[in-house]
């Protein structure tokens, strides 16, 4: 197989320390690879000793210590692979190290360099990219924390130390300056360089390796040396520099680190929600998690912050948002204070819920003045407690649901009024939002569901489920709808199809739900992945109450070819048209009759899975739901993405990753 | 959307093996945004080299000739490699083929292109390199000791060169001798005294040439049922969204820049303010100093003609008698 790669070291003496990372390099990395040693003239000997004994590499002397960036681009001028790989003697790769990096560019044609992040011994980090101050300084923005918070991102500089790079990038960059003495800042400037010809550079955490950081020069020749090439390195881009802010005094002015950190991102979004979203649990996570999306998408190099009010399980779910780019946030006691620490930073502030909008968003907002504001509903929270009100039999309940809906009502006015731009789901919430804030640009977007070409039909399918979450406490919408489902809609129902059995899916069954499990009932519980329990199902039925807001369990049930039988608050906003006489009845008995109709007559059923899924293509697509993501993210005055040019190979070639090989940026 | 073959023989060291296919594909892509350009070669990626500069090209020894037409609207060839112009005779005659900076293109497949494009893509290589990083990669070569320090002349390569330091090379040059019409026509590009062959076409007949040729793709992807109207669509609504975007964005500034001048403005004003109470503090300031100076010399003066009065006779002669006076009193 030919190589893709070829390590390049440049060593000046220390030749332990170049056969040590030879020999773990041998260990852990699987594809084939080349080695290039340039040796700058080492005193010592080493490059003597690495030309004679030194198998499976080649090893290029240099007459004199020209240094790094000399070495670098010797050593690169003998390379004939697409990548290339700078590694200082002193790092340490790991198991597994090499395959995040290739896939990596294999996926972001428009990435010149990725970089893995650089870890102490101890195992915190050491750098997970730079950023480079107007100063002409670099700091490690992460050093000396764990890596669990870092994300994948465009980075301002990686350091040369460990770094997979595109051979036509470096090349078409010029490669490293002849300007620099023997070593430091060399690679700033590639970085500068690299950008400056339309490349990026970024950092995958999914890879770490060790860097020892043993110098081969004495501490004061080094100082001397970064001084010396600081100043080059200063004269070369003073354009560049002059944008930024200095890098000495970040600690006592905190802003300008985000600033610096961020400053490369085309825009800056903070996203505010309960939790990290769990969309496997329900409770509108689904919908956040999609939205969160829509913006992650729209441009990778935007900087993505979601703001976790509580760390539910954040440090299990977290993760796999690090891993599509977004900063996750959470565990936050002092939301204003967090927001002055990063005053100024966000182009946009985007708040979901009521609550936080208090409780988060207002105080946050206050230090971001710039920051289009966004008030994401997601529902009319006060909708409910109305609900209850007029269901409520006793006064005082009544008087209590009236003094809630009030209050949420009010929450939600000023939302609304607060927010430069609204997002609600359905257009009849949006319409209620245009009249109570008429500032606002209001906009509709709801939820993606893929409809598959193919379903499982009629005869495939048998009995009836109920699927959504219970939030592990009582009286919530979904515990009063299967409730009321298996105490006055299923025994009439089984009356007439004695073998009719019914299945609760959902995470975290309240006790009154798992009191329920039996011979016609079966407690599934959490699933990962529910469509399969819904193209099985003859019937999806909700007879819910109380609740606001598209539910997205119908929109899954549309997707998945599976009719439901719901109360006219279910299906709010779900577009039914002529479908909705054959899914939608107020009471019990109504229930009864149309999921009776419905189970014995195959041709009804079929004609409302067709006009269900016709629907859901037509409402819940994925692109719609991209159009109208992206009228949002203009409102905000963010351009939609343009594509980069594109430069495919046909994708014969085996890869890292197996898929296509991108080739060109 | 439509996808372009870019034929060339960039797994050979020459410099126009390396340069034609590039300048083509940047060309295209500027005239055919979004389109899918492929670089092939006879052995591609299979057989990399340090003069490939890094480039991947497909393979096209992989491929039969179905297959070749079948992945691409229209295929450029772009290279005088003999196995790579067979092979482009062989491709379904209405798979249209455009030899494009060809020296000789064989009979056969000049009778079956679509047009033969005669001018040098080399014309137009500071679309494909960084004319800024040339006397960069001169610097290194000269760091490296492969470049003499001051004027050189250039008559051969020496081998295993990546394309961006050939370039660089001859960019340095004071003269360039070759025999290699694609030197010659990177030598026009650079401005740099060549003694060779005359390069074939000017930088209008390329540009003219690449005009035509993205012209044909779009014809034929039409022909071939491709929706430009679809696509035109797109690129109309992804204006239209962009232009509002800008726009909204503008309002933004303005109002940022009105929450930032707001504050600014009444710090401005209470700076008036505190000067204009500082200008009256400093005239009262002035005003007491004179009061003071006057008091000041009144007193001089008061004192001046008090310390006369005790300096005469009459109070010191009659000095003994007043004390004993002042005693006998008690």
């Amino acid at each position: 197989m030919t190589p893709r790669i070829t390590f390049v070291l440049v060593s000046y003496g220390g030749r332990e320390l170049v056969v040590r990372c030879l020999e773990l390099l041998a260990e852990h990395t699987p594809q084939p690879y080349r080695v290039i040693v340039a040796d700058s003239a080492s005193p010592d000997g080493t490059g003597e000793w690495l030309e004679k004994n030194l198998t499976g590499a080649t090893v290029l002397r240099m007459p004199e210590n020209l240094g790094f960036g000399a070495g670098g681009n010797l050593a690169v001028r003998h390379a004939d692979t697409e990548l290339l790989c700078f590694l200082n003697a002193d790092i340490e790769v790991t198991e597994g190290w090499l395959e995040p990096l290739l896939s990596f560019l294999d996926t972001r044609p428009e990435a010149a360099a990725v970089s893995p992040v650089l870890l102490n011994p101890d195992g915190t980090v050491q750098e997970a990219g730079s950023v480079i101050g107007g100063d002409g300084w670099c700091r490690a923005v992460d050093a000396g924390m764990t890596a669990g918070p870092v994300f994948t991102r465009e980075v301002d500089y990686a350091s040369a130390a460990c770094l997979v790079v595109r051979r036509k990038a470096f090349l078409a960059a010029g490669g490293f300056s002849p300007e620099y003495e023997i070593a430091y800042f060399e690679d700033v400037d590639l970085m500068l360089s690299l950008r400056a010809h339309g490349w990026q550079t970024w950092l995958e955490p999914a890879s770490a390796v060790v860097h020892e950081r043993h110098g081969s020069s004495s501490s004061e020749r080094a100082n001397e040396l970064m001084r010396l090439n600081h100043a080059t390195f200063v004269k070369r881009w003073p354009a560049e520099l002059a944008r930024r802010a200095p890098v000495v005094g970040l600690d006592e002015h905190p802003h300008r680190k985000w600033w610096l950190r961020d400053q490369i991102a085309p825009y800056r979004v903070l996203l505010i929600d309960d939790r990290v979203p769990q969309p496997d649990r329900g409770r509108g996570d689904g919908r956040t998690m999609a939205v969160v999306d829509a913006w992650r998408e729209a441009d990778p190099r935007a900087r993505v912050t979601f703001f976790a009010v509580s760390p539910e399980r954040a440090e299990q779910v977290a993760p796999a948002l690090a891993a599509k780019g977004i900063e996750v946030v959470y565990g936050v006691g002092d939301p204003g204070r967090w927001s002055r620490e990063r005053a100024g930073l966000y182009d946009v502030v985007v708040v979901f819920r009521p609550h936080n909008f208090v409780g988060y968003g207002k105080p946050i907002a206050e230090a971001q003045p710039q920051a289009v504001k966004v008030y994401d509903a997601e529902a009319l929270f006060h909708r409910r407690p109305e609900q209850h009100f007029g269901t409520a039999d006793e006064v005082r309940d009544r008087r209590a649901w009236a003094v809630q809906a009030d209050l949420l009502r009010q929450q939600e006015v000023d939302a609304f009024t607060w927010a430069d731009v609204a997002v609600c789901v359905s257009e009849e919430e949006a319409h209620w939002a245009r009249r109570v804030a008429p500032g606002s640009s209001v906009h509709v977007a709801c939820y993606p569901a893929h409809v598959p070409d193919e379903v499982p039909g009629f005869a495939a399918r048998r009995d009836i489920v109920f699927f959504g979450g219970f939030d592990a406490t009582p009286r919530t919408p979904n515990e009063f709808a299967v409730l009321e489902l298996a105490g006055e809609v299923l025994p009439p129902l089984r009356e007439r199809h004695p073998d009719l059995r019914m299945r609760v899916v959902g995470a975290d069954p309240s006790p009154a739900v798992l009191a329920l499990d039996g011979p016609a009932i079966e407690v599934v519980g959490k699933v990962p992945d529910p469509r399969p329990l819904l193209e099985s199902a003859l019937l999806h039925v909700v007879p819910m109450r109380y609740g606001a807001g598209v539910k997205i369990k119908f929109v899954d049930s549309m997707a998945a070819g599976l009719p439901f039988v719901t109360t006219p608050v279910g299906g709010e906003g779900l577009h039914l048209g002529w479908t909705a006489r054959h899914l939608i009845g107020a009471s019990p008995a109504e229930h009864v009759e149309l999921c009776h109709k419905l189970l014995t007559d195959p041709v009804l059923w079929t004609e409302v899975q067709q006009g269900l899924m016709e629907i859901c293509r037509i409402h819940f697509s994925p692109a719609e739901f991209r159009r109208r993501m992206r009228d949002v993210l203009v409102a905000c005055a963010v351009p939609p993405a343009v594509p980069p040019p594109r430069i495919f190979k046909c994708g014969s070639r085996p890869s890292a990753t197996g898929g296509p090989q991108a080739v060109g940026g | 959307m439509g996808a372009v073959a870019i034929w060339t023989s960039a797994d050979q060291p020459g410099l126009g093996d390396q340069l034609l296919g590039r300048v083509i594909q940047q060309e295209l892509l500027a005239r055919l945004p979004g389109w899918r350009m492929t670089l092939c070669s006879p052995d591609g990626w299979r057989r990399p080299a340090v003069a490939d500069g890094g480039l991947v090209a497909e393979p096209l020894r992989d491929r039969s000739p179905d297959e070749l037409a079948a992945a691409a609207t229209l295929t450029v060839v772009c290279s005088d490699d003999p196995f790579t112009l067979e092979l482009a005779t062989r491709l379904d005659p209405a798979h249209p083929v455009v030899p494009f900076g060809v020296r000789e293109v064989p009979a056969v497949l000049a009778a079956r292109a679509a047009f033969v494009a005669e001018a040098d893509p080399a014309f137009l290589l500071d679309h494909v390199v960084g004319l800024e990083t040339l006397p960069v990669r001169v610097a290194q070569l000269r760091q490296l000791g492969e470049l003499p320090d001051g004027d050189y002349d250039v008559s051969e390569f020496p081998a295993g060169v990546v394309f961006e330091d050939r370039l660089a090379i001859l960019s340095g040059a004071r003269s360039v001798t070759t025999d290699d019409e694609h030197v010659a026509a990177a030598c026009a590009a650079l401005g740099v005294s060549c003694v060779g062959p005359a390069p074939r076409g000017s930088v209008t007949e390329l540009r003219d040439e690449l005009d035509r040729l993205a012209a044909l793709a779009e014809k034929t992807l039409a022909e071939q049922g491709g929706d430009l109207g679809t696509r035109m669509a797109v690129l109309a609504e992804e204006n239209h969204a962009l232009r509002l975007a800008h726009w909204l964005l503008r309002e933004r500034m303005l109002v940022e820049r009105q929450r930032l001048v707001e504050p600014l403005a009444e710090t401005w004003r209470e700076r008036d303010e505190a000067v204009d109470e500082a200008a009256g503090l400093r005239d009262r300031n002035r005003e007491l100093a004179r009061q003071n100076e006057e008091l000041a010399a009144r007193l001089a003066h008061v004192e001046s003609e008090l310390s006369a009065w005790q300096g005469t006779k009459l109070v010191r002669w009659t000095r003994p008698l007043r004390d004993a006076y002042g005693k006998a009193r008690g």
